[in-house]
């Protein structure tokens, strides 16, 4: 390119655009190749990666719920009963874990658990909740699945 | 790190080998078990970034069972990746080919697409038999309960025994069964 | 006929053996179970318990609620409790909600609370201040929309001074007469 005059061998764009644009190569110095020395490249980049940021900051929210229902129902199957008798036999007696505590005693203080999973069962005999899931698929060292499964039908035929 | 700790790291995160049998179960529906225990979904430890899976045996999954007649109707997708290469098998083809194949496509398709789940599926071992070879056997200590109740043959059941079941009623000498 | 009668006894067991949930821990732990009524499994079960009260044998846990949330806690716990909170720096509280206390040996279960001046969990402020800043950015392509906004949160640091069981199980509090 030639100039032939000196005037348009700098262009002044403002002094207002490198600070603008410094703003976004700050955020984008982490960044690999052109991504990181392009500004048009750059801002594309470090305008998506501010929205995934925003969106994820909800995500991850929800991520620790899947997470801790996961648990949740790891040690309720290991107590044979469901999350949710769990839930209701705790609730009706005046238990109010939420599922972050429930699910960090799970992993944390089994024993405890396993106390909540036994309160839970107790509470719903006593006010005559019967979940059908529950009794379907019990561990157990001596149990045969045909007669849980003949248990489970003559239930079934009664109600 | 004491050696108690180590110690109770190490059985914390050990693998254990459980065994399935496969026989008349919906290869759909255990893929579903068979997945919680590969990825280690059925302890309270379970996180997506520690490694506490467990290893499956499965075992008599040539006696599968599929329903309906999706032995006829549940079509295989392959393309070899070449143009026209596109071949489409039917599931009593593919189960004739390879007894395995139907049960491990069920666990693949069972977990969530990461680059996880490939390790994941090496952890999972299926025969189309009872016969296990005998290092894999020795490693096993648990069973995963099947979800079906596995029917009894009448054809399996003692002659004797069959006979001596109580009867209703006789049929006419001049009854022709069909 | 015979599998049936098996199963029904079964389930009746089932129905009839249960013991009484906070008790099934120590039940099953410490004291062997023989053929007792239910009271006084419970009275020789909070006996017991009162004993490795006094002997403080180990660490306790308790689960509080605090500010809508609820966090296991122990000794020398460090949490950060996010909003505006009045308590200042060097603010000694105690907390008050307690859902659940346990210990190695026996843990103790609210319903929705336990028993008020059972168990003591205090703790100090050491630090108020404000969180790193949030960018909250929104955009959609092509249709000129484009919305930036930084927040920055209040953050109140707490540290767990001492999870304590300080009084027995069923023993009156001191301020009730």
């Amino acid at each position: 390119m030639v100039f032939l005059t000196i005037a348009n061998l700098v262009r002044v764009r403002g002094p207002d655009e490198f600070w603008r644009k410094r703003r976004i190569f700050r955020l984008a110095a982490h960044y690999i190749g052109r991504r990181r020395n392009c500004y048009s490249i750059a801002v594309r980049n470090v305008h998506r990666a501010l929205v995934y940021a925003t969106k994820a900051r909800k995500l991850k929210k929800q991520d620790m719920i899947d997470l801790w229902n996961t648990r949740i129902t790891a040690a309720c199957e290991q107590h044979n009963i469901t999350q949710f008798s769990l839930k209701e036999g705790l609730d009706r007696a005046n238990i109010m874990l939420d599922r972050k505590s429930l699910s960090d005693l799970a992993c944390w203080e089994p024993r405890t658990f396993e106390c909540l999973a036994a309160v839970a069962k107790e509470k719903l005999q006593l006010d005559g909740f019967v979940n059908y899931a529950d009794k379907k698929l019990p561990t157990g060292t001596e149990l045969n699945l045909r007669d849980v499964m003949l248990e489970h039908w003559l239930k079934e035929e009664k109600h | 790190m004491s050696a108690a700790k180590r110690v109770q790291q190490w059985a914390t995160f050990a693998r254990t080998w459980h065994i399935f049998d496969c026989k008349w179960q919906d290869p759909y529906e255990s893929a579903n078990i068979i997945k919680k225990y590969l990825m280690g979904q059925h302890k309270p430890i379970y996180h997506p970034l520690n490694d506490c899976g467990d290893v499956v045996v499965c075992i008599n999954s040539r006696e599968i069972a599929l329903r309906g007649d999706e032995w006829r109707k549940r079509a295989y997708f392959h393309h070899t990746g070449y143009p026209g290469g596109a071949s489409w098998t039917l599931a009593w083809e593919l189960h004739n080919k390879d007894p395995t194949m139907i049960i491990k496509k069920a666990v693949y398709r069972a977990m969530k697409g990461n680059l996880q789940r490939r390790h994941t599926m090496q952890r999972l071992f299926i025969y189309h038999e009872e016969n296990v070879p005998e290092d894999i056997m020795k490693n096993v200590s648990s069973q995963i309960r099947q979800s079906r109740l596995v029917p009894t043959r009448l054809d399996h059941i003692p002659e004797e025994e069959v006979k001596q079941y109580p009867k209703v009623m006789d049929y006419p000498k001049d009854y022709v069964l069909k | 006929m015979a599998m049936i009668r098996a199963s029904l006894q079964k389930l009746s067991r089932v129905f009839h053996g249960g013991q009484a949930g906070i008790l099934s821990r120590l039940a099953t732990n410490l004291a062997p179970v023989e053929n007792k009524s239910v009271s006084e499994i419970s009275k020789d079960v909070i006996a017991e318990c009162n004993q490795l009260i006094e002997k403080n044998a180990s660490r306790n846990f308790a689960i509080v609620h605090l500010l809508g949330k609820q966090w296991r806690v122990t000794d020398g716990d460090l949490l950060v409790v996010e909003g505006i909170w009045p308590p200042n720096i060097g603010d000694q509280i105690k907390l008050d909600k307690v859902l659940l206390a346990g210990t190695k040996d026996f843990s103790l279960i609210g319903r929705p609370l336990v028993q008020p001046g059972l168990v003591n969990v205090t703790a100090t402020i050491i630090s108020k201040g404000l969180s790193h800043t949030r960018t909250h950015f929104k955009k959609k392509r092509r249709k000129q929309y484009m919305r930036i906004n930084f927040a920055r949160a209040q953050q109140t640091m707490l540290r767990i001074n001492a999870v304590e069981i300080t009084n027995k199980i069923n023993a009156k509090a001191s301020n009730e007469c």
